[in-house]
């Protein structure tokens, strides 16, 4: 049975609420009344005490208890209960009923008592527990607006409740680049691909800490032995970014930018910001670690049911660039090393898959409102966190396009689902962790003559072929547990992070791949495989092998617990693979180096008054220009929306600067013409000034080649005549028609002008003059 | 108010922040409390009238802390005297407050250089724990002293850990206090405080003790990083070697003449897999000599003077007088402006010894080339040849404190006791 529960306070709107479900409803007071067997009790302060009464002599769950009765006596599914009083009436459902979701309809108290709420009655319920439902509820659904504001709230809740009755919980953090020059030194913020002319080696050690321990990640990646190269180039890197200077003063620009974009969320900034040093292993900065400072919590974005809380606004230095990873050793170029980052974390409080890309959305538009961000690829990251209840918290690392951030959502919910299922069923059929203590068998020899190329091939150059039994586990490594991905997958993953090895072959897969049946059951006698057994091999050269073994049979036994907590990396395709597992807490220690930052009333005076406009704001200003609504929001989402303000304030026509920006740019892209943000402007300046709009599919391929437009006009001989010199054109054609004694016909004429007038003038202006001039 | 280490809730402006207080620092102003929240970092909260402080929990004191492992002597390696002067060498991070602690036992080396196990057996030593800016002359002669002590006590070689500030006034010091040490005597420090991964006190520790006990030199030496890279260390004679850059690893270089060799410790996870030392002169002492003789004498009222155009005769002239010995950083060959003369004639005629060293660092200075120089020989000063300005003054507070004999002084900083003074200007040795 699935059961959904309405709760809130007086008149937040719960049973408005509740009324816009289509499903069958019980709602506690009415409840009460059935069962005391009194139908005409109006006064709702005897209703109360009654229900005390009921509550005391059965147990404070005793409503509850009762409404699932009626339900599952009714066979209705999904059940929703309205309006229950106590912690205990909620606790019982979270308790017992797997597919739930607690709503709390969330009202302001000023609201509330403007719709007549009675604070005496209020009391009598908050003392009975009623706000601790609060803090038990799944979903908020804020109701401070109108009644359709909340209808549509409750559309829009009924359209997921798939996603809010497995307890989807989503929060997201973005880093953003700023267009500004770097955190802790004066260097530009450019990437190169050029030959770097400094080089130089490092090795790094874990500290220990107060205790004389060290991080265990840490002490892994020292172990590796790894030795970590930096590139850097003499004339935009320095010193600092090779760690060879401390750090300079912290960017004042990049901390406004970040203030700018706080206030956008209504986020509180930190009266003094002390900047910090985050541990990092991996040799992705040259001092060991990320320095980094907060500088504003508890802001807010608007949601789906309710808002969406940013309850952190760092401003961080962006990492070097790796270039080549090796076993022995990562090379590293330092350009990248010490971008400002601004980083957004939100509470877990998307509950949909759309919502979470709609949150990343929007954030990613304010940040773009603030004016000062990078454009491009790679310059803004999306972490996602996302559990189902009963799942644990997975974070999907670096996801780029945002089109793709519901389709993670989706595949991961089927991910956690599919392995609660699985471990539900391992459950069902006795397997206990021991039983993956299989021993590593090599059945190299069974294989040696296989139709399977790979299998020989490996084998030929001294690579083995290494399985071991997996007990009980028959049908469950071939479960798909995301889009075309299956358990065997996921283990798959492990032997590849941890065995460097290509992947596995699995008995749930088998006879395929040129493996035949009868090598399958070669190996499954060999591993001593009984009825209900599967069996996982992998090709590769030994060391690898046991090391890809060893990973499968430690993930096999994660499986008994459901859902590990990892670290995922985004796949093209909307899934998501295993990277590591979730590291622990971020160890953080004071940057000496750097003095505190002050964020002062003043500052803070200085950006409250010339805060850039908000995109709803734009949007406005957009439709006063003229541009259509359809227009007006694509501008305000485009990374173009700074250059459309400065081609209008040049004195472009909004509509063609729209229309360019909007329309012909994508068009142009698709060809393969790609335009630089000068050529674009350039191209919108002369637009119908330099040349006719006519010409532009001649100029815009020549743009792409990396020429200036006045080169291209100048090889094409494309030029814009003022309409004397057009007049004469069509006064000559139209007088050589009369010549010869025809008569000039608007489209014939029309023709002829433009044919000899190509790429010289505009049609409009043509038409208008023959028009005159036949007249 | 809330005492460090208590965890508070502090409510400002409709927001509640909730951390653990840490101890101000000299940045903080009074009426600012600075809190750890639990994600890690640190902020501070100007306590307005309208801030509500709530101690939830009362800080615990500090855990009783010993490094957890043990150290065992290994009768198959040779064993390093580590005598340490102050700074953080061997460091801990209190995540909880972000402190760093600085710990000085056999253990805690250990646990922050594994390596050193696979090296040499550690004999630990403190002499003083100061910052090396503080470092006076007193010291010097304390770590003269405790160095000789273990020398006496049979060790293969010392390793001295120091602040790089000063550090080649105290290598130069020893070099001469220390007459015919026969082991090596390293000294060593950091650019990159220990508390961070990407340290070079690592590295340089031990190279310092591949040179200390590995290699066939005796004397004082410094060895820090040869370039911005973690794969060589420099061995620099201790009286030419000079800090030259502010803040990089390669920051100490040999003036004047060809460092004594290289270092080589290739250390991967916590083992070293490669070592050796490469000699490149000649005409360094070899291990074992005899006749270790300590002379730790020091009289610190001299003067380091740099000769510049516009210095003003009265304030030259009270500087000369009053101290009991005064180099020069003479410019170019070894000058000062013409005026000044008379007061050096007034001063060495008072007893005043005056040295003059070139202050363009690389090359002799030369009494005979123009006539100011003759004047100024004239007038008693003593060029120093090609000694370095700070080696200079240390040999002079050094000669100083063995004898007051204005000719016995000039002896003494004419003889060459540890390449201070060579007598071959090597063509390669400038850059």
């Amino acid at each position: 049975m699935r059961v959904i529960i309405v709760a809130g306070l007086p008149r937040a709107g719960k049973d408005s609420f509740a009324r816009e479900l289509p499903w069958k409803k019980i709602v506690y007071s009415e409840l009460i009344r059935a069962i005391a067997g009194i139908h005409d009790v109006s006064d709702k302060k005897e209703l109360g005490k009654i229900a005390d009464e009921l509550r005391e002599k059965n147990g404070r769950e005793y409503l509850t208890r009762y409404a699932l009765a009626i339900a599952e006596e009714a066979g209705e599914d999904p059940i929703v209960l309205v309006g229950p009083r106590t912690p205990e009436e909620v606790l019982y459902v979270k308790e017992n009923i797997p597919e739930h979701t607690i709503v709390w309809v969330d009202a302001d108290e000023k609201v509330r008592r403007e719709r007549g709420a009675n604070p005496e009655r209020e009391g009598e319920d908050i003392e009975r527990g009623l706000l601790e439902i609060r803090k038990l509820a799944d979903v908020i659904v804020e109701n401070n607006g109108t009644p359709e504001e909340l209808k549509e709230k409750a559309k829009y809740f009924v359209e997921n409740a798939e996603y809010y009755l497995i307890g989807l919980k989503s929060g997201i953090e973005i880093h953003q680049q700023l267009d500004t020059r770097k955190l802790f030194c004066s260097c530009p913020s450019i990437l190169r691909d050029d030959q770097p002319d400094v080089v130089v080696e490092r090795f790094q050690r874990p500290v220990a800490s107060e205790m004389g321990t060290f991080d265990p990640a840490a002490l892994a990646e020292f172990k590796k032995g790894r030795k970590y190269v930096y590139q850097a180039y003499s004339d935009t890197t320095c010193l600092v970014e090779l760690d060879e200077e401390p750090p300079h003063l912290p960017n004042d620009e990049a901390i406004d930018i970040t203030l700018t974009f706080a206030e956008f969320v209504h986020a509180k900034p930190v009266d003094v910001s002390v900047v910090m040093r985050k541990t990092v292993i991996d040799g992705s900065n040259t001092s060991g670690f990320q320095r980094t400072m907060l500088l504003a919590t508890n802001g807010w974005i608007d949601g789906r049911l309710s808002k969406i809380r940013i309850q952190t606004i760092c401003l961080e230095e962006d990492s070097a660039r790796p270039i080549e990873r090796g076993e022995e050793k990562i090379v590293y170029r330092v350009d990248r090393l010490g971008i400002p980052l601004i980083e957004i974390a939100t509470g877990p409080d998307m509950h949909t898959p759309e919502e979470v890309k709609e949150a990343a959305e929007r954030i990613g538009i304010l940040l773009r409102a603030t004016g000062r961000v990078k454009r491009g690829l790679g310059t803004i990251r999306q972490d996602l966190n996302i559990s189902i209840r009963g799942g644990a918290r997975v974070e999907i690392k670096g996801a780029q396009d945002l089109d793709l951030i519901p389709e993670y959502v989706k595949n991961e919910v089927r991910r956690q689902k599919g392995l609660l299922e699985i471990r539900e069923e391992m459950e069902r059929r006795g397997i206990r962790e021991e039983n993956f203590d299989q021993p590593i068998v090599d059945v190299t020899d069974l294989l040696e003559d296989t139709e399977a190329k790979f299998v020989r091939s490996t084998i030929k150059k001294g690579g083995k072929v290494l399985g071991i039994r997996v007990p009980k586990m028959s049908g469950l490594l071939g479960k798909e547990i995301q889009n075309g991905k299956r358990f065997g997958t996921e283990l798959s993953y492990y032997a590849q992070v941890y065995g460097k090895v290509g992947g596995i072959l699995h008995s749930d897969e088998l006879p395929k791949y040129g493996i035949s049946a009868e090598e399958v059951q070669k190996i499954r006698e060999r591993l001593g495989c009984n009825e209900g057994d599967a069996f996982v091999i992998v090709v590769a050269p030994e060391e690898n092998a046991r090391k890809a073994l060893d990973a499968v049979r430690e993930r096999l036994k994660m499986a008994l617990h459901g859902v590990p907590e990892e670290t995922r990396g985004p796949n093209p395709d909307g899934t998501t693979r295993f990277m590591r597992p979730l590291p622990g807490a971020a160890r953080m220690y004071p940057e000496t180096d750097v003095p505190p930052v002050f964020i002062t009333e003043e500052r803070l005076r200085r950006i409250r008054g010339n805060l850039p406009p908000l995109p709803e704001e734009r949007y406005e200003e957009y439709r006063r220009m003229g541009l259509n609504e359809e227009q007006a929001r694509a501008l305000i989402k485009s990374r173009y929306v700074f250059l459309f303000d400065e081609l209008v304030g040049e004195g472009v026509d909004p509509k063609i600067a729209a229309n360019i920006l909007l329309t012909f740019l994508p068009y142009w892209k698709r060809q393969g013409w790609e335009l630089t943000e000068d050529q674009i402007r350039e191209l919108a300046l002369g637009y119908n000034k330099k040349y006719p709009k006519e010409a532009l599919d001649e100029i815009v391929p020549e743009l792409a080649k990396g020429k200036k437009l006045d080169e291209v006009l100048k090889e094409k001989g494309i030029e814009m005549l003022d309409e004397e010199k057009i007049r004469e054109v069509v006064e000559r054609i139209v007088r050589e028609f009369r010549e010869k004694g025809e008569e000039p016909r608007m489209n014939v004429v029309m023709g002829r002008v433009m044919v000899e007038l190509k790429g010289k003038a505009p049609g409009k202006v043509v038409a208008r003059i023959v028009r005159e001039l036949l007249q | 108010m809330p005492e460090p280490g208590d965890v508070v809730e502090i409510r400002k402006n409709g927001v509640t922040y909730r951390g653990t207080v840490l101890p101000r620092t000299e940045e903080i102003p009074e009426d600012v409390l600075v809190i750890k929240l639990k994600n890690g970092y640190n902020i501070g909260i100007k306590v307005t009238p309208d801030t509500e402080i709530r101690v939830i929990e009362r800080g615990e004191p500090p855990k009783k802390y010993k490094a957890p492992i043990k150290v065992e002597y290994n009768p198959d390696l040779p064993t390093a005297a580590l005598v340490a002067t102050g700074g953080t060498i061997a460091s801990r991070v209190d995540y909880k407050t972000g402190g760093v602690v600085a710990e000085f036992t056999a253990e805690d080396f250990l646990l922050s250089f594994p390596e050193i196990a696979d090296l040499a057996n550690l004999k630990l030593k403190q002499v003083s724990n100061i910052f090396s800016e503080d470092m006076t002359p007193e010291y010097w002669v304390r770590v003269a002293e405790g160095v000789a002590e273990e020398i006496k006590n049979g060790v293969d070689g010392i390793v001295i850990t120091h602040g790089t500030d000063t550090m080649h006034y105290t290598s130069a010091f020893l070099s001469f206090a220390l007459q015919n040490a026969p082991v090596p005597v390293v000294l060593v420090g950091a650019q990159r405080s220990s508390d961070r991964p990407s340290s070079d006190a690592a590295i340089n520790l031990l190279n310092a003790l591949n040179v200390a006990v590995n290699s066939d030199l005796a004397g004082t030496f410094i060895v820090m990083h040869e370039t911005m890279d973690d794969r060589y260390c420099t061995i620099h004679p201790g009286t030419r070697a000079r800090k030259m850059h502010t803040s990089r690893r390669d920051t100490f270089k040999t003036i004047g003449d060809i460092p004594v060799g290289r270092s080589y410790v290739l250390a991967r996870a916590g083992k070293i897999e490669e070592r050796w030392v490469e000699i490149w002169g000649e005409e360094f002492r070899k291990r074992g000599q005899n006749g270790f003789k300590l002379v730790a004498k020091a009289n610190p009222n001299v003067f380091l003077l740099k000769a510049f155009p516009g210095l003003r005769k009265d304030v030259f002239e009270r500087i000369l007088l009053e101290h009991d010995g005064v180099i020069i950083e003479g410019t170019g060959l070894g000058h000062v402006r013409q005026e000044l003369i008379p007061s050096i004639a007034e001063a060495t005629e008072s007893g005043v010894f005056i040295g003059v060293t070139p202050q363009p660092l690389f090359g002799r200075v030369h009494p005979h080339v123009y006539s100011t120089a003759v004047k100024m020989v004239q007038a008693g000063a003593v060029y120093l040849e090609d000694m370095l300005p700070e080696t200079a003054l240390v040999k002079l507070i050094w000669a100083l404190g063995q004898t007051k004999d204005r000719e016995k002084v000039k002896e003494i900083m004419l003889t060459n006791y540890a390449g201070e003074i060579t007598k071959h200007s090597r063509p390669d040795a400038f850059w």
